[in-house]
């Protein structure tokens, strides 16, 4: 651990429609060492599947990336060729999307989806990768994996589906894992499983963990550092803890308040009014100003930029709480 | 800490010998083709058109064998002789002809003149639908527009007309249909192929580090095949009889020689007298075009892991 694996450097992903464009992606900054899980929280829209599509240059088209450096470690990857860029995905950055069974082609059985990277990849035989899908299988605690390896996906439950996603992802050895929304589509017990299993792995392979999410407790729960999102740029960020039980920002502190909490049933739900600003059309000023209650008539009109206050937090806002 | 090569280990921590249990389960692994006939021959109906599909076949490869009479030549005494009548088990026909005769061996060009054509076209269409639908852009406006063109034409003229240009034979009918037909197969691969492409497995593929070309020939194709197998099955029922409306015109089979459309439309004066010189054809050309109708609904159930059992 320490040793920065990934670094997101001021990174502009951009949509051209034909009449306007839509900036997805605006000037993100982050990093994940090794060995870290790091969170990318935020509202449906603020940007965070397009950020992490930008890292592996999947980003669909009419996208592109305008600006920044994604440094993996220490190269660049906005300079590589196509070529380079698909050695790299699945091998050393994998990727584990949010919906596990439509992510599995249908034509084919376990095992033969997870043999196919380590085919191309590893460029073992038939029977090699076959063996190897079994112990991946186990390794991602899915019970009697050899009989499973002769099922197809849509015969799995939804927690064993996104297993076998995640058996996939890590075929191949990877250095950082990249977890779209894994979790959403699986109900709470399954998901704490699978976040052990996340964890466990990460302790085991060492691996960078960056993981996508709109659930603030699976960041609590799961994640070194975390990353808040908001209209395609970087709210806030720093350690897990500290954002969450101080958070600086009056954005995280509203999303924090608008969790539903267990066991105060009389508290009121705070929900954020208002409504994220269109991201082909967005604020001179900073991105929350309109919807946030301690906005000023600075906040509208000037550009915040992302400022640190130590202790590995940084914060963007001109009236930063303590 | 390597996930791949961590040591093979069962629950007691034993290192396993390389020949273990699911390697020896591999080689007992059932083939995608066991696995394919398996749920196939649960589809009771499917099977029963099968073998139908496959008696007619059979029926008409023996017909040098089989056939009791010259299907060319009549007995003018017996003209329109009911079925049943002695040594003639399906009757005769308006110039005494044997019917069981012409149908056999008329079955082996209606068969022939329906299922190459549909094989060839189908082969034609999916690689023109796959190339179309994954690339886009302009080479899908050129092959997708270039097939509409077809489109303008009903399909019955435009194969009338391309059978008229090459002149009568068999082989330009198959010409003609197999033209004919493109335009509708590609459409289906074309359409199987967008769709397969934005479903989500196919962004994994790409995440995984798969090339272009794998995307295409391991995620896409097999899972455009279903529907342009179904489909194609279902037109050998429609282009039996095409095939016969061109013979019917005179653009194909070229008499004496029977094929079933010959048959169907030589019986079309007596059929108030002796109907069974239409319907003896006729019949066979419905059953075998359902046969096959089913059998592509079969093929479909069989092929698709997500409606097997």
């Amino acid at each position: 651990m320490g040793e920065a694996l990934l670094e997101v450097d001021d990174l502009h992903t951009h949509f051209h429609l034909k009449n306007k464009t839509v900036r997805a992606v605006n000037g993100v900054s982050f990093a994940i060492k090794r060995g870290e899980i790091v969170g990318i929280a935020g509202e449906s829209g603020a940007g965070k599947s397009v950020a992490c599509l930008s890292i592996l240059r999947l980003v669909p088209s009419p996208g592109r990336i305008e600006r920044g450096r994604i440094l993996f470690t220490g190269e660049d990857l906005l300079t590589k060729s196509e070529r380079q860029m698909r050695e790299l995905r699945g091998q050393t950055v994998s990727m584990v999307f949010e919906d596990p069974l439509n992510s599995l082609d249908p034509a084919y059985t376990v095992g033969n989806l997870i043999g196919e990277a380590l085919i191309l990849h590893k460029g073992l035989s038939k029977r090699e990768a076959w063996k190897k899908a079994g112990e991946l299988l186990r390794l991602v605690g899915i019970p009697d994996p050899e009989r499973r390896l002769d099922n197809y996906a849509h015969e799995l439950s939804g927690g064993m589906q996104q297993r076998v996603m995640i058996a996939i992802a890590l075929s191949c050895d990877p250095a950082l894992l990249i977890a779209d929304n894994p979790t959403t589509a699986l109900d709470v017990t399954i998901q704490i499983q699978i976040l052990d299993l996340v964890k466990q792995l990460r302790d085991r392979l060492g691996m960078g963990v960056l993981w996508i999410t709109h659930d603030l407790g699976v960041v609590a729960k799961l994640c070194d550092r975390v990353v808040i999102m908001y209209a395609g740029e970087v709210m806030e960020q720093g350690p897990v803890y500290g954002v969450l039980k101080h958070p600086r920002h009056p954005y995280t502190r509203r999303l924090i308040d608008a969790l539903p909490k267990l066991g105060r049933p009389e508290q009121r739900l705070m929900p954020i009014e208002g409504r994220p600003p269109d991201p082909a059309n967005l604020p001179a000023g900073c991105p929350f100003a309109p919807r946030c209650h301690k906005a000023r008539a600075d906040c509208e009109t000037t550009e915040v930029p992302l400022i640190e206050t130590g202790d590995g937090r940084s914060v963007r806002c001109l009236f930063p709480e303590e | 800490m390597s996930v791949v090569n961590l040591p093979l280990k069962d629950e007691a921590g034993a290192v396993r010998s390389p020949l273990d249990a699911d390697e020896a389960r591999m080689f007992r692994r059932p083939s995608e083709w066991r696995i394919f006939w398996e749920a196939f021959s649960r589809d009771r109906l499917a099977v029963g058109a099968a073998v139908l599909i496959g008696l007619v076949c059979l029926a008409s490869l023996l017909a040098p064998v089989l056939s009791p009479y010259d299907p060319t030549v009549g007995d003018n005494s017996q003209r329109l002789a009911p079925i049943g009548t002695p040594g003639h088990l399906l009757g005769l026909d308006g110039q005494g002809r044997d019917i069981l005769s012409r149908l056999v061996w008329g079955g082996q060009v209606s068969l022939i003149i329906a299922l190459l054509p549909v094989t060839v076209a189908s082969v034609i269409s999916v690689v023109l639908g796959l190339v179309a639908g994954f690339f886009g852009g302009k080479v899908d406006m050129i092959i997708m527009r270039t097939l509409d063109v077809f489109f303008a034409f009903p399909a019955v003229l435009l194969a009338v007309a391309i059978a008229g240009v090459l002149g009568p034979g068999m082989l330009n009918v198959m010409l003609s249909i197999t033209i004919v037909l493109i335009p509708y197969i590609s459409r289906v691969a074309y359409m199987a192929t967008v769709t397969v492409k934005s479903e989500l497995f196919v962004d994994q593929a790409r995440v995984s580090g798969a090339r272009p070309r794998q995307i295409l020939f391991h995620h896409i194709l097999p899972n455009t095949l279903s529907p342009v197998i179904v489909y194609g099955s279902t037109l050998v029922g429609i282009m039996i009889v095409l095939g016969a409306g061109l013979s019917f015109l005179g653009l194909g089979i070229t008499p004496p020689r029977p094929d079933w459309g010959i048959m169907c439309s030589d019986g079309r004066n007596f059929l108030s007298v002796a109907p069974h010189v239409s319907a003896v054809p006729g019949i066979m050309l419905i059953l075998v075009a359902m046969s096959f109708n089913i059998v592509g609904d079969g093929l479909r159930d069989a092929l698709d892991p997500k409606l097997r059992k």
